[in-house]
């Protein structure tokens, strides 16, 4: 090793703590940043590899939605010997009780025209289980790694829920082997015969798709020209897609929550970098006079930074790794509840994320370390007083970093109101915004320290006036932390205070849409649940009842991509559960109930733009049909948008009279728990029928509320973590720094409570600042949060509510977390020897 | 007033055991300026930080006043020397973060002598001459002027003994002598014992009293 390279060892490993703090900062941000990434990614993949094996190498679908497509029509289709292969589908998800209950999606196909669309499905059918696979109702088949995670064999029976009914199932047979590649692809399915399929969801006669292999344009030609209206042929993997785009936004959220771990993970960098710096100015000086070019000095601080981040990157990474497991259950349990349902166990630690990893944390602490090692070059060969050459240099700054932060700002504020709906476009702003506050946060604290020095002069004492000087000399030295601290606390408040008034609106949303005494519904997940036909009009004559309203959730397609219709038959008191954010009531509501007319959901109507008086198109049994928009409501169930029928309309239109849940107004002053009781006496006893009060469907639905966002806090409590070990890191450097100082104070007669209180003071001066700092900046970060990235995001709107105790809570977090950090360095302070620390001047 | 018993001190230094003060023994009276001579390492700022309580002998004792302060705990010590002990520097140790008139101020807090502080200070800023820098910070004086706000922060708050440990170790030679005056015409104002750990002649020649440490023992030196 080169002497120059063995000095700037040797000074590492003479301050071990400040080389553990950087490099655990470091590999925690990275850590955060491959976590994130790993669960999105493995989700992703699991999603994928779904979607692959259900829909085969199908290059259409015909579809005929909601209803679905009739069974004849596939036979008539094949009788016509069109040039064109084609395989039926029943597709429906049915949950497996258990302590942890499942969703698995059942697959009914039939086996002989499987081979050109599921090749993997129709090679695994055995000689074993074929026979019973076609003949039994209750037989399926599943993957060798599914059914060992659900603890099944082959022969086994096992129970499940379709639709509210209980059903057994026994497993026929084993496809691939437990850790196959095909075990993540077919993780969470059951494959049936299609007949056995529509039985079980009681569909008879109704096929959910047709998957078509189509080669030209001529085959399409003619197998469109075969189909009656109301079936639509499409693009496979159309629907897909959409799920997954939709999806694209809750991944975007998460990862720049992971990119603010390792952006304070980089501040944690630039602060070692400068520390070594700053304590090696002599030893450089010494180098320089020895003839170092300043290109060697640039090189040699800028190697140490590649080592320091090559190793906290490395383990960071594996670290990642484990932590993603912990990450992909709440990612996974998101996207069930809003997105798509995808079953995946594992993290699949696939080399691009872990080097995407690597290079992200070796590439932020070269990027940190550049203007240290810059700093570095201009340390000239003899130097004499250094702390006022840093003081001076640090002054001549202040400026330049005000000037640069008004323009981050000032470019922010453009990004803001810039004619985009991308949600992209509104973290560059935010990023902005975070790097605008940072650059000006210095100057701020320099304000924010005189002021309070003005205070201490003139009511503390000395050692009040010692604490605020102390921490406004350390600036030079602890800018960062408190930069780092402020982004770490504002990203608290800014996320926070946009949970909080998401949670407030959902809450407000909720009590005004929920206006029915007791809800009945179906449990589970698919459009195919539906509640028993008779149950209605048995509720209805109920003394306590006074009237119902009854829904539906289907998909449809529209000329604007798959969407999800509500069919509502509305009661007298359903109208105002809605908060039309456009369109007159008077006007509205009337049309809506007799013309072919629909209300879109915000999230619908933001994302494509659509405003009353414009038109959706839905394909009907009759064909394409014409729906004015004739208001827009506000929605919070789901971020894809719904569009909201009337009952009559549908019926108008659509043969399927199924309804999956019903509201029930009582008479006012009526009893809901003894209603309640009536109504359960005339639910049938053979299928699941939930029935909730409306305080209970409202606590469900802020329980998923609160558990989209438990992944939102983890990565915040991580981002704060590494905060903590910046004002850690930097105390520590400053405690090195002043050791002297506390040496003296110690000779002048200051006892160590007195200099262990000196420095605590400090510290939470530092922290006051970085917390008073950090609220500004939060809600800036809030505003932005709420009005551009969630709307561009999610479509929805909010009213803004800012918690006063959620400002303090983060005062509070500030302040603790300095003073936690200035503990260890106080006690040094405090315990250290002033004989010693005076010698080694 | 001072009196040192038996005092011995060993620092380990690399493994090796180095021995600074062996069993030296010393009285000192009040109003006494006293210098203490050796070479570099001889122990001469090891004997102040003792007399100081700064720094524990590994035995022996320290009498100051009729207090063995070296049996005192570590508290009492620091209470002792912000009361009755002055210190003055060789890189004159001022506060950085605080003004000529805060570092004087100081001493003054620290021992509650809040009365009659102005007046204090602005006596004592006049006697070493930087009445017109009382508002100016460390970084802004000359070495000469620090050491004065030293000195000046080492008195006011009228100390029994006065400690200066190479307090013209970073000064010129013109600069260095006018300080030794100063601090002598300041500390035998009053009576107080002066304590110089110097390993110049020419400061040396100004006190009372010259002591030599040798091989860890004080002896007294021929004037």
């Amino acid at each position: 090793m080169s002497a120059l390279r063995l000095a700037s060892a040797r000074h590492a490993w003479r301050h071990p703590w400040q080389l553990l703090l950087a490099l655990a900062g470091v590999a925690l941000g990275v850590a955060v940043v491959t976590a994130v990434d790993l669960s999105i990614v493995s989700s992703r993949l699991a999603f994928e590899r779904s979607h692959a094996a259900i829909a085969g190498r199908a290059s259409h679908v015909l579809r005929a939605e909601p209803g679905g497509v009739s069974e004849t029509l596939y036979a008539e289709l094949r009788r016509k010997g069109l040039p064109v292969r084609l395989a039926p589908v029943v597709e429906g998800f049915v949950s497996i009780p258990g302590e942890a209950p499942r969703t698995a999606r059942v697959l009914g196909v039939d086996l002989f025209a499987e081979t050109p669309f599921r090749p993997d499905i129709a090679a695994a059918a055995d000689r074993e289980w074929l026979g019973d696979f076609l003949s039994r109702p209750d037989g399926v088949v599943m993957s060798a790694g599914y059914a060992a995670s659900l603890g099944l064999e082959t022969g086994d029976r096992f129970s499940v829920r379709a639709g509210g009914r209980p059903h057994s199932l026994v497993v026929l047979g084993l496809m691939g082997s437990p850790g196959g590649l095909e075990a993540g692809a077919l993780s969470d399915l059951l494959v049936m015969d299609i007949a056995a399929a529509q039985e079980l969801f009681e569909r008879m006669g109704v096929l959910t798709r047709v998957d078509v292999a189509l080669e030209g344009d001529a085959e399409r030609e003619a197998l469109q020209a075969a189909l009656p209206p109301g079936v639509e042929l499409h693009t496979a993997g159309r629907r897909h897609e959409v799920a997954g785009q939709m999806a694209r936004a809750f991944e975007l959220n998460l990862r720049m929550l992971g990119i603010l771990s390792l952006v304070v993970g980089m501040f944690l960098i630039y602060n070692t970098m400068t520390f070594s710096v700053l304590r090696r100015r002599t030893l450089i000086a010494h180098f320089r006079m020895l003839g170092v070019t300043r290109r060697g000095v640039f090189g040699l601080v800028m190697t140490e930074a590649l080592v320091l981040a090559g190793v906290a990157s490395a383990a960071g990474v594996g670290f990642g790794v484990m932590l993603a497991q912990g990450l992909l259950d709440l990612v996974t349990r998101t996207l069930n509840d809003h997105y798509f349902v995808v079953a995946v166990s594992d993290v699949h630690p696939g080399l691009p994320a872990l080097l995407k990893g690597m290079a992200l944390g070796v590439g932020a602490g070269l990027v940190a370390a550049a203007v240290p090692a810059h700093e570095a070059t201009r340390v000239a060969p003899r130097i004499a007083a250094l702390g006022s050459t840093l003081g001076t240099r640090m002054r001549r700054l202040l400026p330049l970093a005000n000037g640069l932060g008004a323009l981050f700002l000032a470019s922010s504020a453009m990004l803001v109101v810039w004619p985009t709906r991308e949600p992209g476009a509104g973290f560059a702003a935010l990023i902005a915004l975070v790097l605008g506050c940072v650059l000006l946060a210095p100057g701020a604290s320099s304000v924010f320290l005189h002021a309070a020095w003005r205070v201490a002069h003139r009511r503390g004492g000395m050692l009040a006036t010692i604490a605020v000087r102390g921490a406004a000399a350390g600036l030079v030295r602890s800018a960062v932390a408190v930069a780092a601290l402020m982004v770490a606390i504002a990203a608290t408040v800014g996320v926070g205070v946009m949970v909080d008034s998401f949670r407030r609106s959902v809450e407000v949303w909720l009590d005004r849409t929920l206006r029915a005494d007791i809800y009945l519904g179906v449990p589970g997940r698919g459009w195919e649940r539906v509640l028993p036909p008779t149950l209605a009009d048995e509720v209805l004559t109920l003394s306590d009842v006074d009237e119902l309203s009854m829904g539906r959730v289907l998909p449809v397609d529209t000329d604007r991509g798959p969407a999800r219709l509500f069919v509502l038959e509305m009661a007298k008191r359903s109208y105002a559960g809605f908060d039309l954010l456009e369109g007159e009531p008077r006007e509205t509501w009337p049309a809506f109930d007799a013309g072919d007319a629909i209300l879109a959901s915000e999230p619908y109507a933001w994302r494509r733009d659509l405003h009353v008086g414009e038109e959706v198109v839905l394909g009907t049994p009759a064909g394409r049909r014409r729906f004015e928009i004739v208001g827009v409501f506000r929605d919070y169930e789901s971020p894809e948008g719904t569009l909201l029928m009337s009952r009559a309309t549908f019926l108008r239109h659509w043969p399927d009279r199924g309804v999956s849940g019903i509201g029930v107004y009582l008479h006012p002053g009526g009893d809901a728990t003894e209603a309640a009781e009536r109504i359960r006496a005339l639910l049938p006893e053979d299928r699941e029928i939930l029935l909730r009060p409306r305080a209970g469907i409202r606590r469900a639905s802020l329980e998923i509320f609160d558990r989209t966002f438990t992944i939102t806090g983890v990565l915040r409590l991580l981002a704060g973590t590494v905060a903590f070990l910046g004002v850690l890191s930097a105390l520590l450097a400053l405690s090195l720094e002043r050791a002297r100082e506390m040496a003296v104070l110690r000779t002048l007669g200051l006892t160590r409570r007195e200099v262990f209180g000196v420095v605590q003071g400090e510290t939470g001066l530092l922290g006051l600042v970085a917390g008073l700092l950090s609220l500004p900046v939060g809600l800036g970060m809030a505003l932005l949060l709420i009005v551009v990235i969630n709307r561009r995001s999610f479509g929805w709107s909010m009213s803004v509510h800012v918690d006063p105790a959620l400002c303090f809570q983060a005062l509070g977090l500030a302040l603790l977390a300095a003073l936690l950090a200035g503990l260890f360095p106080a006690w040094r302070m405090a315990r250290q020897a002033p004989a010693a620390a005076l010698r080694s001047e | 007033m001072l009196s040192l018993e038996n005092l011995s001190k060993a620092y380990d230094e690399g493994g090796v055991r180095r021995e600074v003060l062996r069993g030296t023994s010393a009285h000192f009276s009040a109003g006494e300026f006293v210098a203490v001579t050796g070479r570099s390492g001889s122990g001469k700022s090891t004997l102040l930080n003792l007399v100081s309580g700064v720094d524990e002998p590994d035995s022996g004792s320290v009498w100051l006043e009729g207090r063995d302060i070296a049996a005192c705990p570590e508290r009492e010590r620091t209470l002792v020397r912000r009361a009755r002990i002055g210190f003055v520097f060789q890189f004159f140790n001022l506060i950085p973060s605080l003004n000529v008139e805060e570092n004087l101020r100081l001493p003054l807090e620290l021992n509650r002598l809040h009365r009659d502080a102005e007046s204090r200070i602005d006596e004592m800023l006049a006697r070493v001459g930087l009445a017109e820098r009382r508002r100016s910070f460390p970084d802004r004086l000359s070495g000469g002027e620090q050491q004065r706000v030293a000195i000046a922060r080492a008195l006011i708050h009228e100390p029994a003994i006065v400690l200066a440990d190479e307090p013209t170790g970073n000064l010129d030679a013109e600069i260095a002598l006018r300080i030794i005056a100063l601090l002598r015409e300041l500390a035998a104002q009053d009576g107080r014992l002066l304590l110089l750990a110097t390993h110049s002649e020419e400061a040396a020649a100004a006190a009372d009293r010259v002591l030599r440490l040798e091989r860890g023992a004080l002896v007294e030196a021929a004037r």
